[in-house]
């Protein structure tokens, strides 16, 4: 079983079986970089079918609105 | 919400395309784009907050909620717009991106939820970052 190391604390992702020492990580900046990239690219897959997915009012999807020329996307808090 | 519609011709005329994401039904929010004229813009119902978390925008901590700041523009809006019913997800955290062919060319973070940064100046920064 894999040992909690600092890599994980750090980066927040789980590989199994690739952090099994644990503190003796601390000086490994290659292996966070790494871990770090790999949860990038997830999170950049996310993004791009969140994007293919969400609909306008008018049925576009920011994915083509953003094609069609640069979007000001603003998240708003609740109303009330 | 208010901000970018007095900002929404100058914003615009710099070559942007403005895009609200909000948490409520589209049936809710019809009126209330309606009560600020912009009615026309586009805007996409999250209620799930599947954008926001796509884009990174967490959910609001303590550091977020017990600031100064936020409670005096609590107050603030209050006087201004009066008290209403909160609706979607109250601690979801707001924020701004120009997003340009697919990409995020520029972010803005809220570092609490009572900042207000100036819309029209992110825009053309963005919109001048998508050109370079």
């Amino acid at each position: 079983m894999a040992v909690p190391s600092f890599c994980t604390i750090v980066t927040g992702v789980h590989v199994r079986g690739s952090c099994t020492r644990g503190i003796a990580h601390l000086g490994k900046r290659v292996n966070i970089h790494m871990l770090n990239k790999r949860r990038t690219e997830q999170q950049e897959a996310d993004l791009e079918r969140a994007m293919r997915e969400a609909l306008s009012q008018t049925g576009k999807s920011l994915w083509d609105l953003s094609h069609e020329s640069p979007m000001l996307v603003i998240f708003l808090r609740h109303f009330g | 919400m208010r901000d970018a519609a007095i900002q929404r011709v100058d914003i615009q005329a710099g070559g942007a395309r403005i895009l609200f994401v909000h948490l409520a039904s589209e049936e809710r929010a019809k009126p209330f784009f309606e009560s600020f004229g912009m009615a026309d813009v586009d805007r996409i119902s999250d209620p799930e907050g599947v954008l926001y978390e796509a884009f990174g925008l967490d959910r609001a901590g303590l550091k977020e909620i017990l600031s100064p700041s936020v409670w005096f523009r609590g107050v603030q809006s209050i006087l201004g717009h009066g008290l209403g019913v909160p609706r979607g997800d109250t601690l979801r955290m707001p924020g701004a991106f120009i997003v340009n062919e697919g990409k995020v060319a520029k972010s803005y973070f809220h570092q609490t939820i009572a900042a207000r940064p100036n819309m029209k100046d992110f825009a053309d920064e963005g919109v001048k970052a998508c050109r370079i």
